[in-house]
């Protein structure tokens, strides 16, 4: 008896644990979501928890009039977009040929880019290789010191390795050469694997700041997560309260800087809490496989 | 015979034109985005100016090594490096272990899918993202963590106003970000324990804990000991632990300091980028940086040693 009432303790502590654990993950994006719905100026004088304080739009529509954010959203996308398919093709077509295994100095290959994986150069000479390359200011630096990826170009080759012989045999006896063989029987067969690299390479790219930092001084090649770095810290408060000063030209003024931050941040947000629950799957299975291999 | 050899080297390399043309894009990306870096490092050595590059610059020895041993906001940056990442490596550390036993423990299969939904999402969330949220929970005054402590009777805490605070709130956060993505490895290794050593443990009237203690835990220990050897090899470079979030790492730290709290956040990545980027101190940076790396190498080579000894197998 004593055991049994031991284990039901037991089950409704964790149980609050993990109801907890889920509370407090979801909570700030509730609280930024409805903060970035309710009326700048309430907000100011009363406290908000969980709903909206006079309920409005007003903040979205301000920050979607904004141009240098629309644009900074437009640079976002596009890297996303050209950064996730460049990277594709560069590490699927890599994949295809390390994963043969007659490949002409096979060991020697997969060594070169084994090593980087462990030792790197660190920040100061990769910087000073941007600048040597005449990258800085350009877009191309979004897209090409990032292309490649040695973890994920394993990822890619232990799936090939998986997928039955007998097919490219049976091509190649018909005189397909690779390029055939890797475009019409691989390419297919491999959407899933594609799938899990696509949608981490894409987070990355639509997360990433840092390069824009380092080598874009050009604000108008800002991504969005820079701009919004930016406008949640002073930098940017300026520009912003005129947008909020010209947003409310007769009537009353239903924005504030603060209630514009968080609507900026959950634009921000917005399409990984997207796609986040349809791609859940693959995020998972590429983490496991990697860690098998690895 | 050799021109023969070499002849079928010729053929082979010809046969296989298409493999090696796939190969070149990933290749030249590798060596010049890796491998030139790598040998950049040479400039931790010189008195390196931008315009006159790695060939004309001055080589100057370990004068770049000495400047920064003398300086005292690097022994700040250091104490700051060591401390966080050790808080971490105690606290951040063991968090998805505990996570994913007490998962294994629920018993509704639904239910456990929803929570690893739930707790996976905040790793796919930036930085800049979860610093804005932190800032704004937190705020001094009308954030709604003081609201709540001030509806309770409770002083207002300036969370971001006062130093002292920086390490706890970044500790919760890297926990808060990565608890549930960092347990994938570890539930994955207890899905593949057998089922029948449950059974049997319970036939044999194993309670609950004598399970998880004898059943559960080994299961998981090595890839807890490969995580940890992992983490600590990358405790002072700031990479973050092995899967990007068992400790803050510069992107992190970057989002949720200020100039208030500086004296506490701020750590050798975060220095040396001040001095080499913003500074354009290259050379003393670059040392900086030749300096963490040779610190995370012997971490990484001593943890697997002491593990080797211990349990008998490592890492390598």
């Amino acid at each position: 008896m004593a055991t049994r009432l031991n284990f039901r303790w037991f089950d409704i502590t964790v149980g609050a644990l993990f109801i907890l654990l889920c509370f407090l993950t979801i909570y700030p994006f509730l609280y930024a979501l409805s903060y970035s719905l309710s009326n700048g100026q309430s907000v100011l004088t009363q406290n908000m928890y969980v709903w909206p304080i006079d309920f409005t739009f007003d903040n979205y529509k301000t920050v979607f009039a904004n141009n240098s954010i629309l644009s900074a959203f437009y640079i976002s996308v596009l890297k996303t977009v050209l950064g996730t398919a460049l990277s594709l093709i560069v590490i699927a077509t890599a994949a295809y040929s390390v994963s043969k295994k007659h490949l002409i100095l096979k060991k020697s290959i997969l060594s070169f880019f084994v090593i980087p994986m462990y030792i790197s150069g660190g920040l100061l000479p990769f910087y000073i290789l941007i600048f040597n390359l005449g990258l800085m200011n350009k877009f191309l630096v979004y897209l090409l010191p990032g292309a490649f990826s040695g973890m994920f170009m394993f990822l890619i080759k232990v799936y090939y390795e998986t997928l039955p012989g007998e097919v490219e045999e049976s091509a190649k006896i018909d005189g397909a050469g690779d390029f055939r063989v890797f475009a019409s029987i691989f390419v297919p067969l491999s959407f899933p694997v594609y799938a899990t690299v696509a949608l981490f390479v894409g987070v990355a790219q639509w997360n990433a700041w840092f390069d824009a930092m380092l080598f874009m001084s050009n604000t108008d090649l800002h991504p969005l997560q820079l701009l919004l770095q930016n406008i949640l810290r002073e930098a940017e408060v300026t520009t912003f309260s005129q947008v909020a000063a010209l947003s409310g030209p007769q009537g009353i003024k239903r924005t504030s800087v603060e209630t514009l931050r968080m609507a900026t941040l959950m634009v921000t947000t917005f399409p990984i809490l997207f796609i986040y629950p349809f791609f859940q799957k693959y995020f998972i299975k590429g983490v496991v496989l990697g860690a098998v291999k690895g | 015979m050799k021109q023969q050899r070499a002849g079928g080297f010729l053929r082979t390399l010809s046969q296989q034109k298409v493999l090696l043309l796939f190969l070149l894009p990933a290749m030249g990306l590798v060596l010049v985005f890796n491998y030139i870096p790598m040998f950049g490092l040479v400039m931790a050595f010189q008195d390196y100016k931008i315009l006159e590059g790695y060939f004309h610059s001055d080589f100057v020895g370990l004068a770049n090594f000495k400047e920064f041993f003398a300086s005292p906001d690097f022994y700040q940056a250091l104490r700051n490096t060591i401390a966080i990442n050790l808080i971490c490596l105690v606290v951040v550390f063991p968090m998805p272990i505990i996570f994913s036993v007490l998962l294994n423990e629920l018993v509704s299969a639904k239910l456990k899918k929803t929570i690893q939904t739930i707790t996976y999402l905040p790793y796919f969330i930036s930085w800049v993202v979860v610093g804005g949220l932190f800032y704004k929970l937190l705020e001094s005054k009308s954030g709604v963590v003081n609201v709540l402590l001030h509806s309770l009777g409770m002083e207002d805490i300036p969370f971001f106003r006062e130093a002292q605070y920086f390490w706890p709130i970044i500790i919760f956060a890297t926990i808060w970000k990565g608890i549930g993505w960092n347990s994938i490895l570890y539930l994955s290794a207890i899905n593949s324990i057998d089922p029948h050593l449950y059974e049997a443990a319970e036939v044999d009237g194993a309670n609950r804990f004598q399970r998880i203690w004898n059943i559960t835990l080994p299961g998981i220990a090595g890839t807890a000991v490969f995580l940890f050897v992992l983490t600590v090899g990358s405790l002072m470079n700031g990479s973050g632990g092995a899967s990007g979030s068992l400790a803050p790492n510069f992107e992190a730290l970057w989002n949720f300091r200020n100039a208030l709290v500086a004296g506490k956040s701020d750590v050798l990545d975060i220095y040396a980028y001040q001095q080499g980027v913003q500074g354009a101190q290259y050379a003393y940076a670059a040392a900086i940086g030749v300096f963490q790396s040779l610190m995370s190498l012997v971490l990484l080579f001593s943890c697997n040693f002491l593990i080797k000894k211990w349990r008998g197998e490592a890492l390598f």
